[in-house]
Formats: C-alpha cells, sequence, structure tokens
C-alpha cells in the first residue's frame, strides 16, 4: 500500500465512501464526462467515487478526503501511479499548498471538515480553494440546493456528519444560482459552464446546463427528461450504500439509474410530477437538488503585466475540453447534447431535440378546456402511431405536428394507465366518469379496453400528495355512493310501502260478499268464454288464437 | 445516574457550583464525560445506555460523539473548570514541578521502567519534584520507593471512587492545592491532569517512556495519534499561549453553564434557600 499523506485531523473511523454515515461519494457518468474540462496538476476534494478519480490525468493528481479508512483505500487503488498523492485530514491544512491547474469539488463544501479541525464556514472553505487555485486554472464546483425538489419533498434524517451542519443558515453560502454565480465572480472566476443536478446530488442522472434548461421550447423534452422514472426512481439518497468497488466488478454501483430502490423516508408528492411542473413554470434551475459550476480564474492582473504575452499563462496550453450542455445518464448510459451551431439543441449522435409539448400536456390542457374533440384526437394518433406504447409524458409533439418519442416502447395499455393515473395524481379524476379513467382513455383512443385496464388506476402515486389527491377521490366516492344506496333504500322503502297499501286493499276487497259474487261471475265469464273460444277454434282451425295486440289485454284479464 | 458521575467528586463540585447540598449530590440524569478522551468521551469499557444525555467537555468532543452515532449530547465543560471559577486563584509562590506518571486505572498494571523514568525528570526538571501517583501505585512500596529514593517528594490525590464506593470529594481540591504550589506540570502521556495543570497556570511539559498498560489497545489511534494531533503539547517546553488556548479548548473552560441552565440540564432540584426566599416573598 502507498503512503497516505497525513495532514492532521484526519478521521479514524471515517469513511464517507462506504455510505454507512451519509448518502456515499459523488458519483455517476454524467459527473464522470464533467471531469473531462481537468488537466495539469489536479486537487479533488471531498469524497468522489474511485472511478470518478480515474477519469482524471494522474500525472499529478492529488485527493483529499478526510477519513483514513478512505484515504487507506485510495492510496491502495492508487498504489501503482506514482503521480497520484493521497491526503488525508481537514481543508484548512491545504493552506499555502502550490497552487492547482485544476481543483475538482463536485461534491460541494460540506462533507470537507473533520471532528478534529476547524469548522470552516461554506465562505471560507470556498476562499480556501480559490486560494489554491492557479491563474487561468479551473474550479469544478458542486453545491447543493437547499430548496432543491430532493429536499422540498422530504426531510433528510439527521446523518453522523451533521455534527455542526449549518446548511441553508451558514450565512456566508451563496443562496440560489444567481449568488452562487455572482459569489464566483467575485472571487475573480469566470464561470465557463453551469449544470443543474436531478434527481439527488450525490448520483444525478441528468446535468443540464442552465441555458438548456431554461430554453421554453424545450418544456416536452425536459419533462420527459426529468419526469422519467428512472431518474426519479432512483431518489433513494438517503438508503442507498455506494461502494467502494473496482468499478468492474460484480457488485453494481448505484449509479446506473436503474436502482429502482424505494426511497428510505416517504416523499411528500411524486418528484416527477413536480419537476415536471418545475420545468413547466420556468424555475427548474432554481429547484434542482444540486448545481454544479465551471470557473476559470482570470489571470492575476499583476501576473498579466509581468507577462503581456497571455499566451504564456499557465492554462493557456490546457487540453481540457468544453463539456456538454447536458448530459443524461439512462440504463448507465451517457447522452450527450450540445448546442447546434445553426440553433436548437442536438443529440451527439446528431439527432436533433426536439421542441414542444408532451402529449400528456396537450391532453391535460384539451381536458381543461373540456374539448374532447381534441382529446379524442391526440389518444387516437397516439395509439395509433409508433409511439403507442410510450408514456405520453414521454412523447413530445413539436410545433410541425411530428411525434417524437423519448422512452422505451412497452405495451400500449400500459401507456395508458400510466396517463390515466397520472391524470388521477394531477387531480384530475372529477372531470372523467368515476372510477373508469383508464378503460374511457382506451375507448376513446379507438381501442378495446381490456380487462384489466382499471385495476391499477391510481397505482403510481408517487408521494403523500397523491395519496392525500387518492383519499380525497376516494372518500367522494364513496361518499356519493352511500348517497345512492340511501337514495336506493328511500325509493325501495317508498315501492314497498305502495305495494303494501296495494296488497292490503286487495286483501280487503277478498274477504266482501260483493267480490265473493263477483268472483263467482267472473269465473263464469271465463268459463263461457273459454267454451266460445275452443268452438270457434274447431269450426276455424285455421285461425291461430288471439289477434296480435290484444293478447296482452286477454293476459291480465285471465290472471285479474 | 451513572456512578462515574461521582468519580473524583466530580458531582459534588458541580453541585456545590449549583448551590446545592455538596455533601450528597442529586443523581444526574445522563453520563458526565469523566476524563480527557480522544473518543466520544465516554470510557470505552462503561455500560452505555442509548437515549441517555451525554455531557461532554468540549466541543471536539460532541463533534466526534456525532460523528461516532451518539446524540443528545450536550457540552458542559468539565468539573475542573467549574472548580477553577468556584475557587478565586489564590497566588502563592509556586515552585518546581508536578509530575503525574502514567497510571492504570483499577485493575490495570503498568509495563514501564520507572527507574529510566526518573533518570529522564532528573534530566529535564531544574527544581524541586512532586510525583502524584495513583492510589494503586501509592500504595505499593516499591513503585513510591523509585521516586523516594530519587529525592521526589510523593504524592497521591485520593481516590477515585467507584460504583458509589470509596467517593472522595475531596481529590479536585487536593489536586488544585497541589498544582497552584508548582510552576510545572509533566507527565510521560497528555492526560487530563496537565489540561487541569495548564489551566491552573502550570507550564506544561509531557516527555518520558509513555509505558504500557498490559494489554493496552490503542482505541481512537492511542498514543501515536495524541502525539501528532496535540503535537505542541509535547516536548520539555513548550509555549504557555498555546498550550492554554488548547486547555480551555479541551476542557471547556470557555464553555461553562449558568448554575440554573446546569441544573436544568442535569434535572437537579432548585436550592432550597432560594425556594425559602421565594416562599418568605
Amino acid at each position: 500500500m502507498s503512503e497516505v499523506h497525513l495532514l492532521g485531523g484526519e478521521m479514524l473511523g471515517w469513511s464517507d465512501l462506504d455510505g454507512a454515515h451519509g448518502p456515499g461519494p459523488v458519483r455517476g457518468p454524467g459527473l464522470a464526462a464533467l471531469l473531462s474540462v481537468a488537466s495539469g496538476r489536479t486537487l479533488v476534494v471531498g469524497p468522489h467515487d474511485p472511478r470518478l478519480l480515474d477519469a482524471l490525468p494522474s500525472a499529478d493528481l492529488t485527493v483529499l478526503v478526510r477519513g483514513l479508512p478512505d484515504a487507506e483505500a485510495l492510496a491502495d487503488r492508487y498504489a501503482d501511479r506514482s503521480g497520484v498523492r493521497v491526503c488525508c485530514g481537514g481543508p484548512e491544512k491545504l493552506a499555502g499548498t502550490p497552487p492547482y491547474e485544476t481543483v475538482v469539488a463536485l461534491d460541494g463544501l460540506d462533507r470537507l471538515g473533520s471532528v478534529e479541525g476547524a469548522q470552516l464556514s461554506w465562505g471560507e472553505t470556498f476562499d480556501l480553494l480559490v486560494s489554491v487555485l492557479r491563474p487561468g486554472g479551473r474550479l469544478l464546483l458542486g453545491a447543493e440546493n437547499p430548496l432543491g425538489l430532493h429536499r422540498l419533498l422530504t426531510s433528510p434524517p439527521s446523518a453522523d456528519s451533521d455534527w455542526a451542519a449549518l446548511g441553508e443558515y451558514d450565512d456566508t453560502r451563496p443562496a440560489g444560482p444567481a449568488r452562487l454565480r455572482a459569489r464566483l465572480t467575485a472571487s475573480g472566476l469566470r464561470i465557463g459552464d453551469a449544470w443543474a443536478v436531478f434527481p439527488s446530488p450525490v448520483a444525478p442522472a441528468a446535468l443540464v446546463n442552465t441555458e438548456l434548461l431554461a430554453d421554453p421550447d424545450l418544456t416536452g423534452f425536459l419533462q420527459a427528461v426529468l419526469g422519467d422514472r428512472a431518474v426519479f426512481g432512483n431518489q433513494a439518497v438517503s438508503g442507498d450504500r455506494a461502494v467502494l468497488g473496482d468499478g468492474e466488478g460484480g457488485t453494481r454501483g448505484p449509479d446506473t439509474g436503474r436502482d429502482g430502490s424505494v426511497p428510505a423516508t416517504p416523499l411528500l408528492a411524486d418528484p416527477a410530477r413536480l419537476a415536471g411542473s418545475a420545468v413547466r413554470n420556468g424555475i427548474a434551475v432554481e429547484l434542482a437538488p444540486a448545481w454544479v459550476l465551471l470557473g476559470e480564474r482570470l489571470p492575476d492582473p499583476l501576473i498579466l503585466a509581468d507577462q503581456p504575452a497571455a499566451g504564456t499563462h499557465p492554462g493557456a496550453d490546457r487540453t481540457g475540453a468544453v463539456p456538454a450542455a447536458a448530459l443524461l445518464v439512462r440504463d448507465g448510459r451517457l447522452r450527450e447534447v450540445g448546442r447546434d451551431p445553426v440553433g436548437g439543441w442536438r443529440f451527439a449522435d446528431g439527432e436533433a431535440v426536439p421542441s414542444g409539448r408532451t402529449v400528456e400536456d396537450l391532453v391535460v390542457a384539451a381536458t381543461l378546456r373540456r374539448d374532447l374533440p381534441a382529446v379524442r384526437a391526440l389518444l387516437t394518433t397516439w395509439q395509433s402511431g409508433a409511439e403507442a406504447g410510450m408514456p405520453a409524458d414521454a412523447v413530445v409533439v413539436t410545433p410541425a405536428g411530428t411525434w417524437h418519442g423519448l422512452a422505451e416502447p412497452t405495451e400500449p395499455m400500459l401507456a395508458l394507465r400510466r396517463l390515466a393515473s397520472r391524470l388521477i395524481d394531477a387531480g384530475l379524476a372529477d372531470l372523467w366518469p368515476a372510477g373508469e379513467l383508464a378503460a374511457m382513455l382506451t375507448t376513446m383512443s379507438g381501442r378495446e379496453p381490456g380487462t384489466s385496464a382499471d385495476h391499477v388506476a391510481g397505482a403510481a402515486a408517487g408521494g403523500w400528495r397523491e395519496l392525500l389527491s387518492d383519499r380525497d377521490r376516494l372518500a367522494r366516492e364513496l361518499s356519493e355512493a352511500r348517497a345512492l344506496q340511501d337514495w336506493y333504500e328511500r325509493t325501495l322503502t317508498e315501492r314497498d310501502d305502495e305495494l303494501k297499501r296495494l296488497r292490503r286493499i286487495v286483501s280487503l276487497l277478498h274477504g266482501t260478499p260483493t267480490a265473493r259474487a263477483g268472483r263467482l261471475l267472473l269465473a263464469g265469464a271465463r268459463t263461457a268464454r273459454r267454451t266460445a273460444r275452443s268452438a270457434v277454434r274447431r269450426l276455424r282451425p285455421t285461425t291461430d288464437g288471439p289477434t296480435e295486440g290484444c293478447g296482452g289485454q286477454g293476459e291480465g284479464r285471465r290472471e285479474s | 445516574m451513572h456512578h462515574a458521575n461521582h468519580y473524583y467528586g466530580h458531582s459534588h463540585v458541580l453541585a456545590r457550583y449549583c448551590g446545592l447540598d455538596d455533601r450528597d449530590p442529586p443523581r444526574i440524569q445522563g453520563y458526565l464525560q469523566h476524563g480527557w478522551n480522544i473518543g466520544d468521551g465516554m470510557a470505552y469499557d462503561h455500560e452505555f445506555v442509548p437515549g441517555v444525555p451525554l455531557f461532554l467537555w468540549s466541543e471536539r468532543t460532541r463533534r466526534r460523539a456525532w460523528s461516532l452515532g451518539r446524540r443528545q449530547t450536550y457540552v458542559v465543560g468539565s468539573p475542573w473548570a467549574y472548580l477553577l471559577a468556584m475557587e478565586a486563584d489564590d497566588p502563592q509562590r509556586r515552585e518546581g514541578t508536578i509530575w503525574y506518571p502514567f497510571h492504570g486505572w483499577e485493575g490495570q498494571r503498568v509495563v514501564g521502567d520507572h527507574d529510566r523514568l526518573v533518570d529522564e525528570i532528573r534530566a529535564v526538571e531544574p527544581g524541586p519534584v512532586t510525583v502524584c501517583l495513583y492510589w494503586q501505585e501509592y500504595r505499593s512500596t516499591r513503585v513510591r520507593q523509585h521516586y523516594e529514593r530519587a529525592g521526589f517528594r510523593v504524592v497521591c490525590h485520593g481516590y477515585r471512587g467507584g460504583r458509589w464506593r470509596d467517593l472522595d470529594p475531596g481529590f479536585l481540591h487536593r489536586q488544585l492545592a497541589e498544582l497552584r504550589r508548582h510552576r510545572r506540570v509533566a507527565s510521560n502521556r497528555l492526560c487530563s491532569a496537565v489540561f487541569y495543570g495548564i489551566l491552573t497556570g502550570c507550564e506544561p511539559a509531557v516527555y518520558g517512556d509513555p509505558m504500557q498498560l498490559a494489554g493496552e489497545a490503542p482505541i481512537w489511534g492511542g498514543q501515536p495519534r495524541i502525539r501528532r494531533q496535540w503535537a505542541s503539547l509535547h516536548g520539555p517546553q513548550i509555549d504557555p499561549d498555546g498550550a492554554r488556548a488548547l486547555a480551555v479548548a479541551e476542557l471547556g473552560a470557555d464553555r461553562l453553564l449558568p448554575p440554573a441552565e446546569l441544573r436544568r440540564l442535569f434535572r437537579w432540584p432548585e436550592p432550597a434557600e432560594r425556594h425559602r426566599t421565594e416562599d418568605g416573598r
């Protein structure tokens, strides 16, 4: 094992990488792709998945962690790379070290300080990192949003690392993306780019730069991306366990986005729905769980004066690439989006990013307008096309009227059920006939309703809000059913009473001498009529019974 | 509530500070840290019931305890700091060094060469030396003689007490009286006594064979960690200002609670006099 450089303040029995005291290290292919900006002498501070470190140039790489077991594991991992130096201790020990070309702090500044050492504020730690950044050097900084989607919907449990966590009460921490940018600029950094991170600060499945995220033409695409279950199904930030593995072994890391693990605490609402709403309302940047900023330290004016040839400053020969505008991880694969020089946005493989709204948004809008012909037209077009098996919230209709599916297709019936359950979750159930929305949508789309289409309606409830909305709907349906039952009871009772009254009259009439005489008379009359009929039949055998239209009366008379 | 709360007369000192009868201190509703500690403030071999509040000496210990999964942790400062706050300094002529050889506690045995330690003390200390032994070593004529033969004065502060027996409320008072007589405090291991001495105004020193407990397992990094993390407190001559700042932090002398708050925290009653005064109004 190669040597760990003990800086002082190292924590002996503590690991941030094993996930036992928190959410584990920052990780995932999206963040790894951002590291392409790193070049030259590089410093990494805080818990980063070793697979991220693997992506960094190792000729002169310093890694600082606070837990001794983490430092020892990393030293062991990089034992054969002489350029990698693993340090252990608090960040305050970095002061005065020779400056770096690249400083990486993707986990932010909250998990750097040790219990033993100084408890630095966000601002003090940030200034410290800038102070070890060479003019022209690059800083890759993560910052968690205390008001991010991941925090709005759940309260993070008290963690062992919160021994003095100030969080949003640290008044040196810039609040919100605008002030964060301003803070970097004020410290002499030029903002290279800024990405909003979803759905969790530590294991993002989508990094979208703020320009792309604020593009109103991409509302549908962004909703499809951020509302993807593969994105928000992997919300279990507090519960998942990172693996300090070799990245190639049998243990699958939690960065693949397929985890599907159940969140450790119940969420207040379906995060995918809130993300979609944030995009629709143009505040997705502000509500992102975290941001990653790329800052470039401007050359010191004094140094510039000394070196008039701007090309000679250390950053000029950088080979670091320009990272993508959006980095989307799906099923462990990374998809990148960049600016199209002729306008709009393109995937790395050349496919254009569709503008427009999702089918679901269009259906909801048409439903709210009570424009049933439009709803029917949308459902029919959707279910008769190639996107029939894709969720309506992952199909974008461009202004030109072309349809783009952004998900893997499944059974059309599943897609219809999902739409029904999302409409119910959105509180739109009362716009439709109660209790059979999936069947209703299926019929409207021109398909035959499946047998079990209604049995899973509402099953997709993602949080307390959806459960409450379900409960309210069910409570309403139950009270309506009870009212109906009361009405049936009342009506039945009325009819019963009426029947009893009539029976009483009949029975009364039954016993009177007049009735007896009447019965005798009637019996005689019936006998006479039967005799007459049989005589007529015998005489006219071709005549078949009484003429039509008189039978009912005849029957009635016969029974009375 | 825990018997260790009464070690060294700690609860007695705090009862007096709180205006209560220090001959029979009330039960502390929690577990009071009883010695300087590089872990979570608790003795590793003591039974600990989850949910019982921990009353710790310093912020650093509280952070460490939290990181080790402890909750309900409150910094109250050390009883020693309360004692100093109550016993106004009585400036008297300070002379020589009080030396605390590392000792074991009840049931522990120290492995080390006392004669070699005596030589080291002689080589460093310019003035008269008082050696303070733990009662186990003090009772051992053989150990005591190592130091007495060297011409050192040998003292003992008393029993620590254990399981509510042999409680010695005078322990810290005797220690304070001794420390105030000396110009220097020294030991072969950084320990509570050295921090106590620093806070009392002695110049500290930590040097010499640190010795070993029989079967000692380094917990939380043991001596190597202590020497690295508190490197500035090791050596025969130490910067007194830096040492004082560290002692204030480690003994929580900057975190003392007012009596009313401490009573509230320990769930101790109000002093009887106060009740009487309030009744009389």
